[in-house]
Order: structure tokens, then sequence, then C-alpha cells
């Protein structure tokens, strides 16, 4: 039975995923304007931009681009980069690991703290910790990462020398050395994600706590620790995961815009220069990667989610 | 001596703007072996005054006065950690929603083993084998399998069981049973009550058992103790005052109640009390049922009444209960 | 004797339901609620002020924006400049209110755009299932891309410019305004009101208009009211990138990313700005907050 729901899931990731990729390719062949000629710049002679299109499919059909498309991304040929003399799919893969680590970093600080804090917060509703736990996450939540990412870079990096400004020690350095690197990225990319994730999950605790069957645990006598993570916090485990499924995608997105601050080459910081460059190529393929992660995590809750909550049926 | 003795029990709830005194001066006893039934319409405060017994009232509650005298010991001067060895061991309790009482992520059997693993130690195959033994008292069929489902699995009827087997587990000598059959069918609810009153005499419990149906009262109560407005206002044996109710208020409950096989003329209506429950927040400075009495005078109105006694342990709280 | 007296559940709620006030109207009902948490009060008040601010630039800055002050280049903050100068000389006081204008009108236009866009798809694909399954998918879809992902790109295909943005964003928060909408409709159409209403013979349309909209309005100005702060938030993002406003038009966020590489010199350019940012943000989520919780059905709030 788990076994068709996992299937009956995979299918709905790929009808999503198939209209992400009309999505994508919706902003990117449908907006007016001539791609060939926006990439080519304003020197470029009408004779440069008709062979550019051609040689970039867009002298064809609509529909028959559109297939096309349809048909390299399922084959996972993303094309080529107009800038960078590379596949798409190489310029992705070479970045992707970075980006990934930073993202899992940013995610493990925001969860490890934030899980603990919020359900702290909800148990110890209206004491001082709680009001000021409240206040500080609504702040976090309230700066933009990049304002974080040039704060800590100013004070800490620079004033006080305590971790490394900008640049990127390689994976091949030692891994401790490249997660140094990564250390003041992490915390601005994680910090607004933090909050959000201590927010969540205190709603989602002060909504279980009201609960009949934990008024019944108290009834019986158990410690408070049991009642809180035994019997509310089990209960509550599964909205919190949702909220993680939702939080990937700000930390996706903070990662794009941390990566520029930190000067870090991932695909963020490859999407930025994409954009600024009219790269169209590279910015399909890096939506549809970065949505596919999204997608994908997702899912993975998604299943999770299953295996934690007997009530949903298979 | 009695098992269970609460004097002038007083619980309040800060709101935003008031305070409303949900228990405001209750007293009453529970005996080995007897089951005491509290009576009162909804906001009467029965509910609250259980969960203040138990010392489970959820903030922005406290109660604020009295005693609660169980063997002797006053629970509210306990401090939390030893009150925690006394819910679940001494006192069992059981609410009303079965379908929401019960964790829906542990199975049926770790709930009930989870309380004898707490009280009196025992290790966990012991503990499960208890809880099976429990199920099966409770005449839950199946109870080897059933130990393994989930909440979700079972009827209202079986979880209610289920809750009575929590309570149960330890062989508390008092049990308190807030509305356990409101929620449940007609039918349903003559076998739950049934099976309590088995188990009551059976581990030779006492039992308070809160309800607002005089029916239920009847099946299974030895004594009753009605509610209004945070007070209880009449008190005695069930044949007492079904017989010969002294308060207006029980006279007027039980004058609405419509009688099989009783002649009556259908176009008129069921006797019904004029008027509204007064709010937690504003009690009148007398009596509080003395807006919808008709027997009430200025007096009834300028002071709370205290309880009279009516003849050997029986109790109104009413200025004229001698005026049938 | 088997009757029973027709009750309610008992339980604690049925106590302070009867300690409920009798006769106070909803609308008096939320503004009591919202005036006693002194935070949100103040919250209004900042952003009254900075509303006001941004309104009444072009007569309260003390210079023009694209004025240059040649000898008071990336001067500190004094009496001249209260907030400082940047390395053109040019007054940050002044930028920050012009660059207020900018940001709110695009926050502004963003939330009255994918709101009604939003609210208008979401209350029909709750009520006509036949577009649910499409619409649910579509929303889904976009919503797999993070919001500052899908804005660049559509700026990369539309070309930077205010009005530009102001679509991109659009476009990015419709379908969370949407699921919104959807959510509550949903619950809506299943009650009885809406029922009653078929039952008498009202059309869809009027049914959508009149029965389920004023209902879901609470909800949906707790939403915008967040989706202006994260408005402002992805613009300064955007600009800061260089694929929002292009930087002739100040706004908070391309003036962070003009003063990066004189961070070491003059802080006060990154932290008037980012200031400016953070509280108009935090005020927004400090309201939006005491507004879900004025609106909260619950009849007696816990102190």
């Amino acid at each position: 039975m788990m076994r068709s729901y996992v299937l009956r899931r995979l299918g709905g990731m790929a009808a999503v995923m198939f209209l992400v990729a009309t999505v994508v390719f919706v902003i990117a062949h449908v907006i007016p304007g001539d791609p060939a000629a926006v990439m080519l710049g304003p020197s470029a002679t009408a004779a440069d931009i008709a062979a550019l299109r051609v040689r970039l499919g867009l002298d064809a059909p609509l529909p028959l681009q559109y297939l096309d498309f349809l048909r390299s991304v399922a084959a996972l040929r993303l094309g080529d980069s107009v800038f960078l003399g590379q596949t798409v799919t190489a310029a992705l893969a070479e970045r992707a690991p970075l980006t990934l680590t930073l993202t899992l970093m940013a995610a493990t600080l925001a969860t490890l703290i934030g899980v603990p804090v919020g359900i702290l917060s909800a148990v110890k509703r209206g004491s001082v910790l709680d009001q000021a736990v409240t206040a500080v996450s609504m702040a976090a939540a309230s700066v933009p990462s990049f304002w974080i990412g040039l704060t800590l870079i100013e004070y800490l990096a620079v004033q006080w020398r305590l971790l490394p400004v900008a640049g990127y020690g390689p994976p091949d350095a030692g891994a401790l050395t490249h997660m140094r690197y990564l250390i003041l990225p992490a915390i601005a990319v994680g910090l607004p994600n933090m909050a959000l994730i201590i927010r969540f999950t205190r709603t989602s605790m002060l909504d279980v706590l009201h609960e009949d069957y934990v008024r019944t645990a108290r009834a019986k006598g158990l410690a408070p620790g049991t009642v809180i993570i035994k019997h509310a916090f089990r209960n509550a485990r599964t909205q919190v995961l949702t909220i993680l499924g939702l939080v990937v995608s700000g930390l996706l997105g903070g990662a794009i815009v941390t990566e520029t601050v930190f000067g870090l080459p991932g695909v963020g910081n490859l999407v930025v220069s994409a954009v600024l460059r009219r790269d169209y190529p590279v910015i399909q393929g890096a939506l549809l990667v970065i949505s596919g992660i999204y997608v994908l995590v997702n899912l993975v809750i998604d299943l999770l989610y299953a295996a934690l909550d007997p009530r949903v049926r298979y | 001596m009695s098992l269970l003795q609460v004097r002038e029990l007083r619980t309040e709830f800060q709101l935003e703007d008031a305070v409303a005194r949900a228990v405001d001066g209750v007293s009453f006893d529970v005996a080995r072996g007897e089951t005491l039934a509290v009576v009162g319409e909804s906001g009467s405060g029965k509910s609250v005054a259980a969960l203040s017994i138990m010392r489970l009232v959820p903030p922005p509650g406290g109660t604020t006065g009295g005693e609660v005298l169980l063997a002797g010991r006053n629970l509210l001067s306990l401090r939390e950690r030893e009150m925690r060895r006394v819910r679940g061991a001494e006192i069992g309790m059981i609410f009303q929603e079965p379908m929401s009482c019960l964790n829906p992520l542990l199975t049926v059997g770790e709930q009930v083993a989870e309380t004898v693993r707490l009280h009196r130690g025992l290790g966990r195959s012991a503990a499960w084998r208890h809880a099976e033994e429990m199920l099966a008292r409770v005449n839950i069929p199946e109870p080897r399998r059933r130990a393994a489902d989930y909440p979700h699995h079972l009827s209202g009827g079986m979880r209610q069981r289920v809750m009575i087997a929590i309570a149960l587990a330890c062989s508390p000598p008092l049990l308190i049973a807030d509305e356990p059959t409101t929620a449940l069918d007609v039918t349903i609810q003559a076998q739950i009550l049934e099976l309590m009153r088995a188990l009551q005499s059976e581990l030779g419990m006492g039992m308070l058992f809160i309800t607002h149906d005089l029916g239920v009262v009847a099946q299974v109560a030895d004594r009753v103790a009605v509610m209004y407005a945070g007070r209880v206002v009449e008190q005695g044996t069930v044949g007492e005052v079904f017989a010969r109710p002294l308060h207006p208020y029980t006279r007027a409950l039980l004058r609405a109640i419509p009688r099989a096989g009783e002649r009556r003329d259908p176009a008129r209506l069921l006797p019904a009390i004029p008027g509204q429950v007064p709010s937690a927040a504003a009690l009148p400075p007398g009596c509080a049922f003395a807006p919808r009495c008709a027997l009430a005078t200025a007096q009834c109105r300028a002071a709370v009444p205290p309880e009279e006694a009516a003849g050997p342990g029986r109790l109104v709280r009413c200025i004229r209960w001698r005026e049938a | 004797m088997r009757h029973s007296i027709r009750g309610f559940g008992t339980s604690v709620s049925a106590t302070l339901a009867a300690a409920a006030p009798r006769h106070v109207s909803p609308a008096r009902l939320l503004l009591r609620r919202l005036v006693r948490r002194k935070l949100v009060l103040l919250s209004l008040l900042v952003l009254a002020l900075v509303f006001a601010a941004a309104a009444a630039a072009p007569w309260v800055a003390p210079y023009a924006p694209q004025r240059m002050d040649i000898l008071h280049r990336l001067a500190a903050p004094s009496a001249l400049h209260w907030f400082g100068s940047d390395d053109f000389g040019r007054d940050v006081l002044s930028r920050c209110l012009w660059g207020a204008r900018t940001s709110l009108t695009v926050g502004l236009l963003v939330v009255v755009i994918a709101g009604l866009a939003g609210t208008a798809l979401g209350v029909a694909a709750g009520y006509l299932r036949r577009l649910d399954g499409v619409l649910m998918r579509v929303t889904d879809a976009m919503m797999a891309f993070p919001d500052i992902l899908l804005a660049i790109a559509l700026m990369a295909a539309l070309g930077a410019s205010a009005a530009n943005v102001v679509i991109a964003l659009g476009v990015v928060y419709t379908p969370r305004v949407a699921r919104v909408a959807r959510g509550g409709t949903l619950v809506l159409r299943e009650l009885q009101f809406v029922e009653a209403a078929e039952a008498l013979g009202a059309g869809g349309r009027r049914i959508m208009l009149v029965h389920l909209l004023p209902n879901l309005l609470s909800a949906l100005l707790v939403q915008c009211t967040f989706l202006f702060a994260a408005s402002i938030l992805t613009e300064a993002g955007l600009s800061f990138l260089g694929a929002g406003v292009p930087p002739t038009v100040p706004t908070w966020g391309n003036m962070i990313a003009a003063a990066q590489q004189y961070m070491d010199r003059a802080q006060w350019l990154i932290l008037a700005p980012g200031l400016c940012i953070v509280l108009t943000v935090l005020a927004l989520q400090v309201v939006g907050d005491g507004l879900r919780d004025a609106l909260d059905p619950k009849l007696r709030r816990i102190r």
C-alpha cells in the first residue's frame, strides 16, 4: 500500500514539474521582446540577430518550440550557455554542490535552534522569555538577508577578524576550511528562516497544547517533559515538517542573494549574472533545477508525513 | 471517614476586563464505594470544580481558595511534583469527548501501559500485559489485537472504554467522570454506565460523576449535588432530592422533564425556566437564582444564602426552602 | 426517568462563554482589541509616519535626492546631513525619503494587483470545482520557485524598471493570495448560509460576491499586510542585485547595493536604508499579527 502511495506522489511530482517547465517556457518565450536581439546587444546587425535566432531555434513556430523544449528537459539537455562556453548542465553541476551545502548548513542551523526555541516559547506562553523570543524573531524576519550578510561581514570578519571576509575555500582544501567560508553566509541565510521556524513551531505547539489528549496526559500524572514531547510535540511535528518544506523555498532564495554578497561561486551567483547578461539558457536551467529541488524536498516531506502519521491513508 | 472532602472551593478566571468566578464556594463529600453526581447546566462550573480537584485548571484560571482533602491530605497544598503522583494513581479521571481524548499517534495499548509504567514502575512487557488485561476488563473484544490499534480505528464507545481502562489502570480509590456518556449514543451510554457501576463495586472506588442529565443521575448515583452559577444549591441522596426537591431551581428542573405515560395537553409547552444563567463575571450580590425565582424576596437578593441543613446529609442554599 | 435536559457539552469553555459580553458589535470589539495592544498601536503609528514621510518627500526632504554636495562626500551624519552623505555627496536622508516613496508605492501596487487577482482566482477555484484542479496545479507550480528567483527571471524577460518590478512581484504573489482565498472559500462553501442562498436561487456569481467575499475579508486583510512586508523585502533584494529598480531612482535596496564598496568607511550608507526596511517591515508584521489575533473568533482572549 505504501508503494502505490509513493508512486502516486511521484506522479504528482512529475505533473508539477511539467507545469513548472511550462511556466519556465512561458517566461522565456512569451514575454515581449526578442531574446536574440537582447543577447547580442545594441550593436548587432539584423543579419546577426537572424542567424542567432535560427541557431537558437527561435524561428520555429511556438508550439513546436514548446515540444522541443519539453523533450530536451526530459532528457536533461538544458542547452548551452551563451556566455560561459559550457553547457548549462555542466555549469549547474559545477556550482550546485556549494549551494546545496550552504542551504543545508542554513537549514540545520535554523532547525536545530528554531524548533526547540519554538517549543519552549509555546510552553512558556506569555512569559518574559516568550515575549523576548517573539520580539527577536519578528525583528529577524524583517531583516533582508543581504543586509545581515553585509553586517556580519563588516563586524565579524573585517573588524573583529573572526571569520574570513569573502571568497571561497574549495572542498579539496579540506572540509573544515570549506565550511569556514560558509559559516557567515549560512548565518545570513539561516537567521530570517529560523525566525519563521520559531514562529510556526510556536503556533503549532500552542494549537496542540490545547487539545484534549494533552489534558488526558496530564491527568495521568505524567511529567511535563513527557507531556510536551511525547504527546504534544509528537502531534505538532508533522505541521513543523510541512513548514520546513515551505522554508526550503526561503532558504534557496536567500542562498541566491547571499552568494552575491559573499562572492560564492554557487548556482545563485550564476543565476544573477545570467540575468544581468540575459543568458536565457542558464536562467531556464537554473529555474528548472532549483524548483526541482524544492519539489523533491517536498515530496520527501510528504512521504515522511505519511510515515509518521498512522491516520494518513495509503 | 470520607474519601474526598471538598470545602469552600473557589476557582476564578482572569479575563480581559473581568474576573469570572466559575466555582464560588463549593463543598461536598464523596465516600468510599459511593457515587456522588454533580448536576448542573453548562456554565454552572461543575467541570471546573472537577478540574480544580485535579489541579488541572488551564490558565487564565486558578484555584484561589478552599480545601480538597483526599484521605485527609489537602491536595491544594501539595507541590506540583507530589500532585503528579496523585494523578492517575490515587485519582483517575475520564472526560467527555472520547473522540479527541486519546493521542492519535500512539497505540491504545501504549497509552494504557504508560500509566502503569509511571506509577507502578513496571517494565515494558509487564506493563503491556497489564494493559491488555485492563482492556479485557473494560469489555473490549479481542483485547490483545486492539491494544496494537490506533485510536482512529476504534468507535466512540470503544474509545471511552479505553479511557476508563487508562483511568483505572492503577486502581485508584477515586474516579472522577466528567460527562463520560454525553457524546455517546443512548445504547452505548447504557453499556458504559453499566460497566462503570460494575467496576466501581469490584474495586470499591468512590466516584464523582459530573453530568447535566438527570436520567443518568438516577441510574448511577447514590447522592447528588445540584450546582448553579458556581455554587451548590442542593445536596442529598438521589431518592430524597428527586422525590422532594427543596430548592426552587431543582424543583423547576424536575418539573421540566416530560414523564412517559403522563397525560399532557399537547397545546401547552413544557415548563421552562424564564431568564438566563448569570455570567460568571457578573454574579448578582445575592442569591444567583433570584432573578429567575418566583419566590425571590429582597433578602434573597441582598446576600448569598448560606447552606442550610434540611436533614441528615441534606443541604439547601435557599432561605425559603420550607415553602414548598 | 431517562430523559435528559438538552444541554450543551460542559467544559471550561462553556463557563467562559457564559461570561462573554453580550451586545458589542464586532467592529467595536476589533478596535478595542487592536488599541489595547500597545505594540500594535505603536507600529500603526510608525507606519503612518513612514507613509506620511514618503508622501510628503518632495516637500519634506532637506535636499533633492540627486543633488550632489562635492565638498561633503562620504560625510558622517551631522547637522548638515542628518544621515550623512554618499560617495556623490548626495544626502542620505533625502534619498531614504524618496526611496520610501518608490518602495512603498511598489509594495502597495503589488498588494492591490496580487490581492485582486489572487482573490478572484482563489474564490473562483474554491467555489467552481471544475476550475479548482487546474488552478491549484498551476499555483503549485508557481510556488515551486523561491519568490526572488521567479521575480529575477521575470525581470530578465521584462527589463529593469519600477513598473516591471510591480508586474513581476504581482505575478509572484498572486498564487499565495489565491491559496488563502481558496482555502477560506472551501470552508465557507460548506457552511449552511451558502446552501440557503443556493436554495433560494442565487446564482454563482452573486453567491461569490455577496456571501463568500465579505467573510473572507478578514483573512485576506491579514494576508495582504504580510504581503506588503514581503514585497518590500523582495523588491529590496531585486534592486540590491541590480535586477530591480535601476539606480537612477533611489530605492532602499539599490542604495545598499551602491554602498557595499564603502562598507568599512561609511557604515551609515548601509545602516540608514537598512533600518528603514527593517522598521517598515517589522511594523507591518506586528500590525499583521495584531490583526490576525484581533480577528480571532474566540470570544474572550487570554491576557
